[in-house]
C-alpha cells in the first residue's frame, strides 16, 4: 500500500494512521471479535459464558429448586420464587396475563392463581395447587443485608447452571418513576387537544392517530384542553394502554394507545443503544427501592430470585432496564410485604379488571430487532 | 494485501518515563509520588502476570504459573473452577470498587455528557475524544458523590478516540493509576465504571465486571456492557489500574470497545499541549460491519461482522461494493470515509457486484459509541 511507504512524511502518516485506526475500530473489530480469531476470547469464557457459569453449579443447586417458570397460556413470561411449602410464589406482576401456571425444576407444572399484587414494587404473589406437588422446597433468604457493590449476584433458572451471572453495580436506591407519553405534540382546540405532531415509533403512531385529530377523552374522561390531556397522561406509566377518543373530521373515533417512555420518544438514539443487546421489560421504572446489577437478562427471565454465592436470596429480579442494567427488589423490602400479600390485603378486586389487564405486553416494534 | 495490515501501525518507542512502584496488589490511590505538572502519571509494575499461552489459541489453558503472594490463583486460570475461585474474584472486585468509583467522574461539556477518570493529583482526566470534542472547552466535572468542579479540555487523538482534560478547581482527588498495555492479556478480568445514560442524581458511578475479549494496538474489547454516557469512562484491570477508556459499542452486548491505555501513554505530551492529532473522521460514529480490501471498482468485502448491518442486509464475502448513496469511492479507505460521514440509524443505499451482477441493497447503519 502506498500509505505504508516509509518515504511519506510524518504528518501524513499520522493522518493515515488515524484513519486506519478508525477503519479498524468501525469496520474490522466487530468481525475480529466474532470470527474465528485465535486471539479473541471464546464465547464460553466470557463473563456469562458456559464455562464460567459452570463454576456456579453448586451455588444454584438449591435455588434452582425454589425457582419456577411462570407460564401464561403455556408461554414462558417470567421466573418466580417459591416462598413456602404452601405453594406461594412471588413473581413480576406486570408480565402476568392469561391462564397462569408454574413449571418447576424437573418439569412438573401446576396451575396458579393471583393472590395479590403490590403495584409500587410490581411484585405479585401467586398460589399454586401445592397438593399437586409433594415436598415443595422453600426459599432461603440472605440475612446479611444487601451484597456489596462488586459482589456476585446469580440468577438461577430450572437447570443445573444459572441462567445468568453478574455483579451489583449500584447500592440500593429509588428508581424514579417515568411518566408515559403518547408521543405527540398538542395544541389547545375548542373542547379538546389537537395533535400537531406525531413522533415516529411512538404509541400514538402505532395506534393510528393522525396529525389534526382532536383528542376529546381519555379512558372516558373528557379532555377540554391540551393541559388537561397532559395532566391525564402524566399520571400513567410507560407500558400502560389508554383508550383515546378523538374527533377526526366529523366523526368520533376510539384508539387504544400503549404509552411509551420519554426516552423512546425524544432520544431515539439513546433508546436504540439501550436496546442493543436485548429487549427490555415494559415496566422498568418507578420502584421504591432496587439494587442495580449488570446481569444480562431477557424480560422473560425477570420475576425470579437472584442469589449470592451462598445461594441465599438477595432479592427478586424485577426489570431488565437497559443494555447495562437489571433491577432487583431487595429481600429486606419483600419480606415485610409477604404477610400482607398472603392475607389478601393486595387481592385483585373482582369488580374491576385486575391491574394486569391494562398493562399489555410490549407492542411489537417493527424494525427494532 | 491482507486486510489485517490496515489495522497495523508501527508503535513508536515508548517514552521511558515509567516510574516503577513497589508492587501493590490492591489498588491504592496514587498520591505518594511527587509529580511535575504535565508529567505523565506513573504506572506501577504488575505484581502478577497472567500468563496466557502466547496465543496460537487464547483458549488453551495457560501454563501453570506460580502466582505471587497475595494474588489469587483464579486470575491465572482460563475460567474460575470452584466456589473458592468465585469468592476470590468477589473479594478483589469488592475491595477495589470503592476507589474505582471515587476516581470516576461525570463530564458535561456544552450539551454533551460523558464520563472520565482522574489519573493524577494535578487533576488530569482521561476521556474519549468524542466526549471532549476539541481543546479549550469548559468542562463541568461531577465527582462520584455529586460535587461539581470546573475544568477544561486539552488535546485529542481523534483517530484512537483518546482525549485528555484537566480539573482546574483546587482540590484533592482519588486518582487511579494508568496500567501497562504490555501486561494486558485476552481473558483478563476487568471492571468498567462510568455514567450510563449520563450522570443521574443520587446514582454513584456504575460498576460492571467482565473480561478482555480482544486486544489490539488500537482497541480493547470487553464484555463489560456499556451504553451512551459511559463514553470516556475507565476500564480497570484487577489491580485497579486503567487499561482502557470506553469509546463505542456494537449490536451484541459483548461488543464494548475501549481506547487502549497506550494511546494516552504515547500521546501524553501532545495531549497536555492541547494538540489535536491522529486524523479526524468527519462524523465518525456510524458502522456497517464489513472488512475489506481495495478493488479497481471500489472495495472488496473480505469479512462480514456477525450481527452488524451489512450481514443483515445480505452482504457477503467476495462482494465488491461500488457505491454508497450513489457515490463511488476509491478503495476501502474511501468506503470507510463515506460510512463515517453518515449517522447511526441512517439508511444508505449500497451498490455492489456479485458474480458480475450489479445489485443495490439498503443498509441501516448501527452506532459504535
Amino acid at each position: 500500500m502506498q500509505h505504508d511507504s516509509p518515504t511519506r512524511g510524518t504528518a501524513r502518516r499520522d493522518i493515515l494512521r488515524g484513519l486506519a485506526a478508525w477503519t479498524a475500530a468501525a469496520l474490522l473489530f466487530g468481525a475480529a471479535g466474532a470470527a474465528a480469531n485465535a486471539q479473541s476470547l471464546s464465547e464460553r469464557r466470557l463473563r456469562n459464558g458456559a464455562s464460567v457459569r459452570e463454576a456456579f453449579r453448586s451455588v444454584v443447586a438449591e435455588p434452582s429448586r425454589w425457582t419456577v417458570r411462570v407460564l401464561a397460556d403455556k408461554k414462558p413470561i417470567a421466573f418466580g420464587l417459591i416462598v413456602d411449602k404452601e405453594g406461594y410464589v412471588l413473581t413480576k406482576a406486570s408480565e402476568l396475563n392469561g391462564g397462569l401456571a408454574c413449571e418447576l425444576k424437573g418439569g412438573k407444572t401446576a396451575a396458579a392463581e393471583i393472590v395479590g399484587i403490590h403495584p409500587e414494587t410490581d411484585l405479585a404473589l401467586l398460589k399454586i395447587a401445592a397438593k399437586a406437588i409433594e415436598d415443595l422446597p422453600a426459599a432461603a433468604w440472605r440475612q446479611a443485608g444487601d451484597p456489596p457493590v462488586g459482589g456476585w449476584v446469580v440468577t438461577p433458572g430450572l437447570d443445573e447452571l444459572p441462567v445468568s451471572v453478574g455483579v451489583v453495580s449500584v447500592a440500593r436506591r429509588e428508581i424514579k418513576r417515568q411518566s408515559g407519553v403518547l408521543g405527540v405534540t398538542i395544541a389547545d382546540e375548542e373542547d379538546g387537544a389537537k395533535i400537531t405532531r406525531i413522533f415516529s415509533n411512538s404509541g400514538a403512531e402505532r395506534a393510528g392517530l393522525k396529525v389534526g385529530d382532536i383528542v376529546t377523552a381519555i379512558d372516558g374522561t373528557a379532555v377540554k384542553s391540551s393541559e388537561a390531556l397532559t395532566g391525564l397522561v402524566r399520571t400513567q406509566l410507560p407500558g400502560q394502554t389508554l383508550r383515546v377518543t378523538v374527533r377526526r373530521g366529523e366523526k368520533a373515533e376510539q384508539f387504544r394507545v400503549t404509552l411509551g417512555d420519554a426516552m423512546d420518544a425524544f432520544f431515539e438514539r439513546g433508546s436504540l443503544q439501550n436496546r442493543m443487546g436485548g429487549d427490555l421489560s415494559t415496566r422498568r421504572y418507578g420502584f421504591p427501592v432496587a439494587l442495580q446489577h449488570d446481569t444480562y437478562l431477557k424480560p422473560t427471565e425477570c420475576g425470579g430470585p437472584v442469589v449470592d454465592l451462598e445461594g441465599r436470596v438477595v432479592g427478586l429480579n424485577i426489570a431488565r432496564a437497559g443494555r447495562t442494567e437489571s433491577y432487583a427488589i431487595p429481600a429486606s423490602e419483600i419480606l415485610p410485604l409477604l404477610a400482607d400479600l398472603k392475607a389478601g390485603k393486595y387481592a385483585p378486586k373482582d369488580l374491576e379488571p385486575p391491574p394486569t389487564a391494562v398493562i399489555g405486553p410490549p407492542a411489537p416494534e417493527p424494525g427494532n430487532k | 494485501m491482507a486486510s489485517i495490515r490496515r489495522t497495523a501501525f508501527h508503535r513508536r518507542a515508548l517514552p521511558l518515563l515509567t516510574v516503577v512502584l513497589a508492587a501493590a496488589f490492591f489498588a491504592a490511590p496514587l498520591g505518594a509520588q511527587e509529580k511535575k505538572g504535565g508529567e505523565r502519571p506513573a504506572k506501577s509494575a504488575g505484581s502478577f502476570a497472567v500468563a496466557n499461552a502466547p496465543s496460537t489459541s487464547a483458549d488453551a489453558a495457560p501454563p501453570p504459573v506460580a502466582a505471587p503472594a497475595g494474588a489469587a490463583a483464579v486470575f491465572t486460570k482460563a475460567v474460575p473452577e470452584s466456589l473458592e475461585d468465585l469468592r476470590a474474584i468477589e473479594r478483589q472486585v469488592t475491595a477495589l470498587s470503592e476507589d474505582l468509583i471515587r476516581a470516576t467522574v461525570g463530564v458535561r461539556i456544552g450539551r454533551a455528557q460523558g464520563s472520565g477518570v482522574i489519573v493524577s493529583d494535578d487533576g488530569y482526566v482521561l476521556t474519549a475524544a468524542h466526549v471532549a470534542g476539541s481543546p479549550g472547552r469548559e468542562v463541568e466535572f461531577i465527582l462520584h458523590d455529586g460535587r461539581k468542579v470546573r475544568g477544561k479540555t486539552l488535546g485529542l487523538h481523534r483517530g484512537l478516540d483518546a482525549g485528555l482534560m484537566q480539573i482546574t478547581t483546587e482540590g484533592k482527588w482519588t486518582v487511579a493509576e494508568m496500567g501497562d498495555m504490555d501486561e494486558i492479556r485476552v481473558g483478563d478480568w476487568c471492571v468498567a465504571t462510568g455514567h450510563p445514560g449520563g450522570y443521574h442524581d443520587g446514582r454513584a458511578p456504575v460498576v460492571r465486571l467482565g473480561r478482555v475479549v480482544l486486544k489490539r494496538d488500537s482497541v480493547i474489547q470487553s464484555d463489560c456492557a456499556l451504553v451512551g454516557g459511559d463514553s470516556g469512562g475507565p476500564l480497570f484491570d484487577m489491580q485497579g489500574r486503567v487499561i482502557g477508556i470506553h469509546s463505542r459499542i456494537g449490536p451484541s452486548i459483548v461488543w464494548n470497545f475501549h481506547v487502549p491505555i497506550s494511546a494516552y501513554e504515547e500521546g501524553w505530551e501532545r495531549m497536555v499541549a492541547s494538540e489535536v492529532f491522529g486524523g479526524r473522521p468527519s462524523r465518525g460514529s456510524a458502522v456497517m460491519g464489513v472488512n475489506g480490501d481495495d478493488h479497481a471498482e471500489g472495495a472488496e468485502v473480505t469479512g462480514v461482522s456477525e450481527g452488524f448491518p451489512a450481514e443483515e442486509a445480505g452482504l457477503r464475502v467476495g462482494d465488491v461494493i461500488t457505491k454508497i448513496e450513489g457515490k463511488s469511492f476509491k478503495g476501502f479507505d474511501g468506503l470507510a470515509q463515506l460510512v463515517l460521514e453518515q449517522e447511526p440509524g441512517d439508511v444508505v443505499e449500497v451498490e455492489f457486484l456479485r458474480d458480475g451482477k450489479r445489485t443495490t441493497v439498503k443498509v441501516t447503519l448501527a452506532a459504535r459509541e
